[in-house]
């Protein structure tokens, strides 16, 4: 498993080279957002990633090969699945790289500090996000799924702001009330312990159906 | 003899094409040629073999072993290349090993080194930079350094030079010195298999037309040529393929014995290639 979470980092090893530049021109775009700044640009980073190994496994056919090697399709669904670890690990370094340069020059650009509860909130997004796209690309390859690949990264980008503008205009519905409410008088970690938790079933729900898709997938 | 790769009863159906319950075996030491018109189902055959496509019914057995059941064991001893190369464009080809290697039990670095080297390659060279008759040799190459039992070969010889073809053929005639050694080998470009092959399989729309031992099916075809007004439906009847003309008729038939006596002294038979085998064959009375 550990060789096709290899044969990934192969591939995007092109890219890594960009991700430091990635790093630093996300910085200066999300000064507005000092908030989520850690959080955008590594889930960015680690998304990137993500879509640029299974587009080249789809563009050039490797997966005929793959699936005519000695290796069990299970094990190619989980070593995907756990590659999500290695691109927010990279997209960790790529921010840290980025601070680390912008400090050595003192440019006038803030960069949100990282904190542990940053780097798990980052895993569990980008696991989120592959947990949507996983079971599409597992089912009809990277190609075919372009449209809803599109629309879901979209979908992660301006939903939490259409989502936190929504909600600051103060609903009337009293069950949505009720549960801000709740929300409010949570503790942050609290609240990321819950996100993971959902996160987690998410991603087992999304691990079963990449699974239970991939072996049916024709070739 | 035992045999290294064995279909019975082999049914898959799509929209439009369906294999219908399709048998043959391949014994240890020789070389099959598949071969049939482009969608006969040649390469839908290929898939099921390798597990690319899931089967409808029926059974494969590859080295007495089951191909869903026991698929990791047997794609450890078999080697394939495709009509076309499916590697990364922009890896070389010392990265295309290092994805591709470790999941091999019986790697062997160094006869990788040979084989390049025979085949006169860098391994530091890109795949996109590399030509076809190249990409077939690395293909090959992968396929022979984890020592390989059974080698699936889709097409291998289509949009190749001559020479690159004839170098082909040379190696897989040399690879069959090992008896242990067995090569299904799918084409629509006969005249190779003429030289190498030692069975004959024709599929045409999803049927086999027949299996056999290629210097039988040689031996038992033949060409007639005679005038046109020897062609009565009686006559006809015992034609699998007729091509006519305003001069005559060629048509192919297997056991020449059969036909009337009086005929015998007006008709020419000779050998067909296993082209015009294929050809007749699958074109029946609609040959022109």
């Amino acid at each position: 498993m550990l060789n096709l979470i290899l044969k990934d980092l192969i591939l995007n090893k092109k890219y890594l080279g960009y991700v430091l530049v990635y790093g630093i021109f996300l910085l200066i775009a999300f000064q507005a957002l000092p908030g989520g700044q850690f959080i955008a640009i590594t889930v960015g980073i680690g998304y990137i990633l993500m879509i640029n190994a299974t587009a080249y496994d789809d563009k050039n056919n490797f997966e005929i090969i793959l699936n005519s090697l000695p290796i069990s399709r299970s094990k190619i669904v989980y070593a995907k699945y756990l590659s999500i670890l290695l691109y927010t690990a990279l997209a960790i370094v790529s921010y840290l790289l980025a601070a680390f340069i912008i400090q050595i020059f003192h440019l006038a650009i803030y960069v949100s500090p990282l904190t542990p509860l940053g780097v798990i909130n980052a895993l569990f997004t980008l696991g989120l996000m592959s947990g949507v796209y996983y079971p599409l690309y597992f089912k009809i390859g990277y190609l075919k799924s372009n449209l809803i690949r599109t629309l879901v990264f979209m979908l992660f980008f301006f939903a939490p702001l259409f989502l936190s503008g929504y909600l600051q205009s103060k609903p009337k519905n009293p069950l949505l009330r009720s549960l801000l409410e709740t929300i409010n008088s949570l503790s942050s970690t609290q609240l990321s312990l819950i996100f993971l938790f959902l996160t987690m079933i998410f991603i087992g729900i999304s691990l079963v159906l990449s699974l239970r898709f991939y072996e049916r997938r024709e070739f | 003899m035992e045999n290294i790769l064995e279909v019975n009863n082999l049914t898959k159906h799509f929209s439009g094409f369906s294999l219908n319950k399709i048998s043959f075996s391949l014994p240890k030491g020789y070389i099959m040629g598949f071969i049939g018109p482009n969608g006969a189902g040649k390469s839908t055959t290929l898939k099921l073999l390798l597990n690319l496509l899931k089967k409808d019914g029926g059974e494969i057995k590859i080295f007495g072993l089951d191909s869903v059941r026991d698929q990791l064991a047997i794609k450890n001893r078999i080697g394939f290349v495709f009509d076309e190369s499916f590697y990364y464009e922009n890896l070389s080809i010392d990265e295309i090993i290092r994805v591709i290697s470790p999941h091999y039990q019986r790697w062997d670095a160094q006869a990788f080194k040979r084989w390049m080297k025979t085949f006169q390659i860098h391994t530091r060279q890109k795949i996109n930079e590399m030509s076809k008759g190249m990409k077939l040799k690395l293909s090959l190459a992968i396929a022979l350094s984890h020592h390989a039992e059974l080698l699936i070969m889709d097409e291998p010889t289509a949009g190749l030079d001559p020479i690159v073809r004839r170098d082909l053929l040379d190696i897989l005639t040399g690879l069959l010195q090992d008896e242990n050694m067995g090569i299904f080998f799918s084409t629509h470009i006969v005249s190779d298999l003429e030289k190498i092959a030692d069975y004959i399989t024709l599929i045409n729309q999803g049927n086999i037309i027949f299996s056999e031992n290629k210097d039988q099916v040689l031996e038992e075809f033949k060409l007639v040529k005679g005038e046109k007004e020897l062609l009565t439906s009686a006559v006809r009847a015992f034609f699998i393929g007729i091509r006519e003309n305003h001069f005559g008729f060629e048509g192919l038939l297997r056991n020449p014995g059969l036909l009337p006596p009086e005929l015998k002294e007006h008709i020419l038979v000779e050998r067909p290639t296993l082209e015009e085998i294929m050809l007749y064959t699958v074109k029946g009375e609609d040959h022109a």
